[in-house]
């Protein structure tokens, strides 16, 4: 009985954070749409001045408080709103880019402002005095974090049913148009959602801190955990929110209650389970809600650039691709050479990204996982031989259908949460489970934390000398974009475009939505997993912590900014990913930082980008080419001239005078049409 | 990939737990540490002789014998200088700044040694090759096509950097080993030993003998991500444990990095409703405060904690007042100590003269102990400097204490058996504190024993 007291009261404990973190997540999304990914690294950036205030400053707790729930939450607020206006009309996938990159952002910035290198710690509130109930000390800090979160709920609550600001909050994301035929301000209701859900990530960052060490990584990425309460609270109810940060507290630490139950041949492999109990409940409650529970918010309204690709341009990109590697690689230094070959790894798993992301619409935060499965599958089942790429392509097809099956009712962002837990399930238990015995043979997942992968030998062709393995990294990657191109310009490629763009079109013509939903998962895992195994014959060793979750999201980020339908894209990717060494030893100057891999020049400049992303939703390199034919730039293009709104309600379009050439061309470019016409001759002459 | 790692620190921890210790050999370095007066040793550091360190009788570094310096024609090697890397990881964006004294000790040594004359009048030139945790086999390659050696360094994730160096046939001199694969390879001399088969348990030789009725209740903390290689370091330390005593009730492991423990209570829970007595912390010393932290908040500690080596750094005293009944074993003469044992005395000062932001970790003296057996080496080979010679020549040395720094170590374990030390230090008013009593040492500061090597399946 003592023993189940104890585990309630450090479950309330563990409930009170992920309620108040999942709170600002459920308020952000029921109010602007968009699922802040970022949340934690709000929260992070709330620590980390709370304690340049309070400790580098010496301020009074009490004043360091009020500057930075009163002035610093709302200012971040409102700074992130400014940035992502226009963002609610993007797709799915933009939308998480864009928070994603406020992720990668924010850690930037903050590494950037506080050394990293140096340690920093909060103290808890009332210095761990503690009062004692029922034979079980909570401390005063742990009682008033509880307290907040049950206020917090109860005030958001309060706020968003029976306040005009709520419901006008509300409105403007499930109709915009309406709430402003309606007198309501979408955009202000929008940058107040915005303050509130930072002030709020402030002060969960304020209480959790001193908890852990101050640590901008783990601040940022502690909000995974309280996921599961938001899925919940089905991104909607936040009285069910809270509920689900309850549940998602008491059964982590039951759990590790449990696990020191388990009788000891099962224990090793079962402890690590209790570890990635938060991933398991998200995906659980993903699987099962019913499915008219998960309504996702706007959909996109924009027509959306696909380009056309032709066998000629595959085929010249891929000889291009092989050429450049062998004159690359002639004139690379020994160190460079090292790198050269990770490069195509990279490339290939962002390739995979596309078929999966660009056409059918799907999101997938595990392209690294699949392509860890892959690689781990490469390195015990191999044979040394170019052929063991397949086996690496099947297990990554595999772990995909793995995230597809269960998944097949979910989209959006529901899909990215369960891609997410399916990757944080591997990372935290199935890439760390000891040594299992298989028919007598022993096996080890990962061999000793670190496993060796050989280079093949191909027709008598010994590839394991780096420039040869560069070659032939490059000459995969070609074959794996004529794989992509092929898709595309088949009947699956149109299914999945279809998946996308018209489902219930798809449905029409007798096509299972579901079997083409796997099959683009499928097809990615595999590609992915050719990827993975690529890329750790260019280590020659693959480990455990290589394929993390958070690890993956630059590729997608940098994929997505660059424009997720263009498989040209892919490159750009593997260079500025994995060419820091490639970049070393040619003459860049300043520009070689940027080739820094997980340094805080790319990761600020991937940030900026993704952010930006509402401004060029295409992407980097269809924009690039709209802009070389001439055509106006983008979303921005309108905006620059008269604010012409093509996309919103009439009312908001200034129709009182005749319409330019500029918003005539803004207005065929947003529906689709090509530039018929030439000049302002043509206009004045409708007009 | 790109790799997190609190791990790297963790398992650098493993790595200098794992450092064991030889016999008493007293010859090359005269007295055993820590007996505090003796004519030779007790020169205070700033009247000392250039190039003369600690205990070792013959200057380190100074300029050439008369007669000149030949040299074999080696890479990195000329009349003048001789050219060598020291690796790390300090600059990465999981862990930044981890094992940055290796650099900044390294770079004192080269400093002081260079000032007095350099090797055998050889300026060393020293570059700094950082990994960064992903690029190990890049700056491998680096140091193979420039360097006569590399010294001092120590990398995470050096299993993937091993045949990049045995390739080219460069020699190392390691602060520390953290794969298994790289231990044992050929050309590797380390003053600080880790092996890949045997334990070192003295720190619990230690606690069984003045805690003979809590060792029953033996539990193991540790990160998921560094459970350790084969069956786990929680299966290798229960049977290596089981002869002296110790019966494991409890094996847990909380998320490492990236994943975050936001809540340390139901740990600290688990361990109590396991009846854990003795708790083993095999993690690194940030992980330590939070966790008594919770301690405190739930009302009860463990009778003993004990933590290895690596957690002898500021970062675990300054971690807050909640710390209670915990010790740390160790293999090196404890900075705090300084004032009964001149070498260290003298190193401190080296280091607060051209390193004065050094982080005062563990890991500096595995540098520098490193440096000084290369050293040594060096200057045995004499006229006939090649790369074979100097592995051969430290190797030769078969104990090694560092010139007085650390504990009397095996250098070359095929000629003596390994033996493990450690110097007991608690965790009082936020600083360590020697305890003699709970030390029992038969070794200068530090209890050494053959029995305290444990061979163990891995």
């Amino acid at each position: 009985m003592q023993q189940f007291l104890s585990f309630t009261a450090s479950g309330l404990t563990s409930a009170a954070i992920y309620a108040l973190v999942a709170s600002g997540l459920v308020l952000t999304y029921t109010t602007t749409g968009i699922f802040n990914f970022a949340q934690g690294a709000m929260a992070m950036v709330g620590a980390f001045t709370f304690w340049q205030f309070a400790e580098a400053w010496g301020w009074p707790a009490p004043v360091a408080l009020v500057v930075c729930i009163g002035v610093i939450g709302p200012l971040q607020g409102l700074l992130v709103a400014r940035m992502f206006q226009g963002l609610e009309r993007t797709s799915d996938t933009v939308r998480l880019v864009a928070t994603l990159g406020l992720l990668l952002g924010l850690i930037g910035v903050v590494h950037a402002i506080w050394d990293p290198s140096v340690r920093r710690s909060l103290d808890p509130f009332a210095e761990g005095r503690a009062v004692t109930v029922l034979d079980v000390r909570i401390t005063y800090h742990q009682l008033l974090t509880m307290a907040v979160a049950v206020v917090v709920a109860a005030a958001l609550w309060v706020l968003l049913r029976h306040t005009r600001t709520g419901v006008a909050m509300r409105a403007a994301v499930d109709n915009r148009s309406l709430a402003t035929l309606n007198g309501a301000r979408p955009a202000l209701a929008g940058a107040i959602a915005w303050a509130i859900g930072s002030t709020l990530a402030v002060v969960s960052g304020i209480l959790v801190a001193p908890t852990i060490e101050l640590n901008a990584l783990n601040l940022a990425l502690l909000i995974v955990n309280a996921y599961g309460a938001a899925a919940i609270g089905r991104l909607r109810s936040l009285p069910w929110t809270f509920v689900g940060a309850l549940v998602l507290g008491l059964t982590r630490d039951y759990a590790i209650w449990l696990r020191s139950d388990l009788p000891a041949s099962v224990a090793p492999y079962l402890g690590g389970l209790s570890n990635a109990v938060p991933a398991i409940v998200l995906l659980v409650v993903l699987v099962l809600l019913p499915p008219a529970q998960l309504r996702t918010s706007t959909r996109a309204v924009r027509h959306e650039v696909l380009p056309k690709l032709t066998w000629s341009g595959t085929a010249i990109t891929g000889v291009a691709v092989v050429v450049a590697t062998a004159l690359v690689i002639a004139r690379l230094g020994a160190t460079a050479l090292l790198g050269a070959a990770g490069i195509w790894g990279i490339a290939i798993i962002g390739l995979s990204l596309v078929p999966l992301v660009g056409y059918a619409g799907q999101l997938s935060l595990a392209q690294l996982s699949f392509a860890g499965v892959g690689a781990l599958a490469y390195a015990h089942l191999g044979w040394n031989h170019p052929l063991g790429l397949l086996w690496a392509a099947l297990w990554g097809a595999l772990a995909a259908a793995c995230v597809a099956l269960p998944a097949a009712r979910l989209s959006g962002i529901y899909l990215a949460l369960a891609s997410g837990a399916f990757a944080l399930l591997l990372e935290q238990w199935i890439f760390l489970l000891p040594e299992i015995s298989i028919f007598g043979h022993p096996f080890t997942v990962f061999e000793r934390g670190t496993m060796p992968v050989a280079r093949p030998e191909l027709l008598g062709w010994d590839l394991t000398g780096d420039r040869a393995y560069a070659l032939y990294a490059a000459v995969v990657f070609s074959l794996c974009l004529a794989l992509v191109v092929a898709v595309r310009r088949g009947t699956v490629g149109l299914r999945f475009v279809a998946l996308k763009d018209a489902p219930a079109g798809l449905a029409a013509t007798g096509t299972d939505a579901a079997r083409t939903k796997l099959a683009a998962f499928a097809l990615s895992g595999a590609i992915a997993g050719v990827g993975g195994a690529i890329a750790g014959g260019a280590a020659t060793s693959i480990s455990a912590d290589g394929y993390g979750m958070f690890a993956g999201l630059p590729i997608l980020l940098l994929m997505v900014v660059l424009g997720i339908r263009s498989p040209r894209a892919a490159i750009i990717t593997g260079l500025v990913l994995g060419g820091s060494e490639v970049a070393a030893d040619l003459p860049l100057g300043p520009l070689s930082s940027a080739f820094e891999s997980g340094g805080v020049v790319q990761a600020m400049l991937i940030g900026v980008a993704a952010v930006a992303m509402a401004r060029i939703p295409d992407g980097l390199l269809p924009e690039l080419s709209n802009w070389a034919r001439g055509r106006p730039w983008g979303r921005s293009g309108s905006a620059r001239s008269r604010s012409v709104d093509v996309s919103g309600a009439p009312e908001l379009v200034g129709l009182r005078t005749a319409a330019t050439a500029t918003e005539l061309a803004a207005l065929d470019h947003a529906i689709g049409l090509s530039s018929v016409r030439s000049t302002a001759g043509g206009a004045r002459a409708r007009g | 990939m790109r790799t997190s790692k609190r791990l790297l620190v963790s398992i650098v921890g493993f790595a200098l737990v794992a450092a064991s210790c030889s016999s008493h050999d007293t010859e090359v370095t005269g007295d055993p540490t820590g007996t505090t007066t003796d004519g030779a040793t007790t020169v205070p550091a700033s009247e000392a002789e250039p190039g003369v360190f600690g205990t070792l009788a013959d200057p380190v570094c100074g300029p050439a014998p008369d007669g000149a310096s030949g040299a074999a024609d080696e890479q990195g090697l000329t009349d003048d200088t001789i050219q060598i890397g020291v690796l790390g990881d300090a600059d990465n964006t999981i862990v930044p700044g981890v094992n940055e004294d290796l650099f900044l000790a390294s770079k004192a040594f080269v400093a002081w040694c260079n000032e007095a004359g350099g090797l055998q009048g050889r300026t060393i030139e020293m570059t700094v090759r950082d990994a960064g945790l992903t690029q190990a086999r890049e700056r491998m390659a680096d140091a193979c096509a420039e360097d006569f050696a590399v010294v001092g360094g120590g990398l995470a994730l050096d299993g993937a950097a091993v045949d990049t160096r045995v390739d080219c046939g460069l020699v190392e001199f390691p602060g520390f080993i953290n794969d298994v694969a790289a231990k044992g390879a050929p050309g590797q001399v380390m003053a600080v030993p880790f092996y890949e088969d045997r334990l070192d348990v003295a720190r619990f030789q230690a606690i069984a003998e003045a805690y003979p009725d809590d060792i029953d209740g033996y539990g193991v903390l540790l990160s998921s991500v560094v459970k350790g290689s084969g069956r786990g370091y929680t299966a290798q330390a229960a049977e290596a444990l089981e002869p002296f005593g110790y019966d494991l009730v409890y094996g847990g492991e909380f998320p490492g990095p990236p994943a975050v423990v936001d809540n340390w209570r139901p740990y600290v829970e688990e361990m109590r409703s396991a009846g854990v007595k003795v708790l083993d912390v095999f993690s690194s010393p940030e992980i330590v405060a939070p966790l008594q932290d919770a301690m405190r908040d739930v009302g009860w500690y463990p009778n003993v904690i004990i933590l290895p080596a690596n957690n002898y750094s500021p970062v675990l005293v300054d971690g807050g007042d909640a710390i209670q009944n915990t010790y740390v074993g160790v293999y090196l003469v404890p900075y705090e100590m300084a004032a009964d044992n001149p070498p260290t005395q003298q190193f401190l000062d080296i280091m607060d003269q051209y390193e004065p932001d050094w982080n005062h970790e563990a890991l500096a003296v595995n540098a520098f102990s490193s440096w000084l057996l290369f050293a040594t080496a060096v200057n045995a080979c004499g006229d006939d400097l090649s790369r074979d010679c100097v592995v051969e020549q430290g190797l030769a040395q078969v104990t090694w204490d560092g010139g007085g720094l650390t504990a009397p170590l095996v250098v070359d374990a095929e000629a003596e058996t390994p033996v493990a030390c450690a110097a007991m230090l608690k965790v009082v008013d936020g600083a360590f504190e020697y305890d003699e009593e709970l030390t029992a040492p038969n070794e200068g500061i530090f209890r050494c024993s053959e029995e305290a090597s444990t061979p163990f399946e891995p």
